[in-house]
């Protein structure tokens, strides 16, 4: 091995064959820190932002209060909607039943003929789909 | 210009105030011998040129991350010798013409490039060691160029002075038949 890497430097040495523009590694370090984005110095806002940020800091919980009492409110008037739509007194033709929505036995006829003519559908087709409803 | 040592830099870099002091003073001392680090693989003065400065960038948004567990020159060559090895192997992927044939152009290529000053023989010979295998290509030109010690190479490049030994070896194995074959 020693005698691999004496000959080594007896051919070809540790000379350097590549070389460098002119002034290369003189510029080298300014164009280096040009790229690099200068930093904030403190003189530059001393006062403002501490005081903007103590403002912000005490005003926070209360912002948050207030949201949260606004969403409170947007829900509740949104459920007090619901349930007044639902307290309506409808026509007894339209009546559903509000405990069991999905029991059919709760439907009248009468809703179903306004559903079925709204929907252009007759009785033959009617019992196609019961038909085919107690098959699969 | 005013030099620094290790621990002298360090302490410049640690503190917001003189960080920027700092990073300057090191890119000023150390960035030459990182250039030709680089540029020992990649070959060309204008992708050393680019390479290096990627790496500096690097270092400067990654001073958060350093320790200081090691000395500063070994940070950045690992840096640095990451970014030219990364470079090459994109560079490879690029390239259309198979690996045979990209060997035998290279010697042309360095004669065609005004910043190597070399003949031809030498021009054969980074053909050759940029033939060898990444590890063993690297672990040769820090030991036989840059004279570093296998301990330092150990802490650039994350492996073992064992292994990095074995791979000297057969590096200069390599080499020294090349200049057989050419005599």
């Amino acid at each position: 091995m020693i005698n691999e890497e004496d000959f080594l430097n007896s051919k070809m040495g540790k000379r350097n064959p590549f070389t460098v523009p002119e002034g290369y590694f003189e510029q080298l370090t300014q164009q280096v820190m040009d790229k690099i984005p200068q930093a904030v110095t403190t003189e530059m806002k001393p006062v403002r932002k501490p005081a903007k940020i103590a403002v912000m800091k005490r005003l926070r919980p209360w912002l948050y209060a207030a949201a949260c009492i606004c969403v409170g409110v947007f829900i509740a008037a949104i459920a007090f909607n619901n349930r007044s739509e639902v307290a309506t007194p409808q026509p007894a033709s339209q009546q559903i039943a509000v405990n069991e929505p999905t029991d059919y036995n709760y439907y009248s006829d009468s809703y179903i003929d306004e559903e079925a003519d709204y929907a252009m559908i007759d009785n033959q087709e009617i019992y196609a789909c019961l038909m085919a409803d107690m098959y699969y | 210009m005013e030099s620094y040592d290790d621990q002298q830099l360090k302490d410049l870099l640690k503190s917001p105030a003189t960080q920027r002091k700092g990073f300057e003073a090191m890119v000023r001392q150390y960035s030459e011998q990182l250039y030709w680090q680089v540029r020992r693989i990649v070959l060309v003065h204008e992708d050393a040129d680019d390479v290096l400065q990627n790496a500096l960038l690097k270092a400067w948004s990654s001073l958060s991350t350093f320790k200081g567990d090691s000395k500063l020159i070994t940070w950045l060559t690992r840096i640095a010798i990451n970014e030219a090895l990364d470079f090459t192997r994109r560079q490879k992927k690029r390239q259309t013409l198979s690996a045979d044939d990209t060997t035998l152009g290279l010697a042309n290529k360095l004669m065609a490039d005004k910043y190597f000053d070399g003949d031809e023989t030498e021009a054969q010979l980074q053909e050759a060691i940029a033939s060898l295998p990444e590890v063993q290509r690297t672990v040769f030109q820090m030991r036989y160029y840059d004279e570093m010690k296998y301990s330092d190479i150990s802490e650039v490049l994350g492996t073992s002075e064992g292994g990095l030994k074995a791979s000297y070896h057969i590096a200069v194995k390599k080499i020294t038949e090349f200049f057989h074959r050419h005599d």
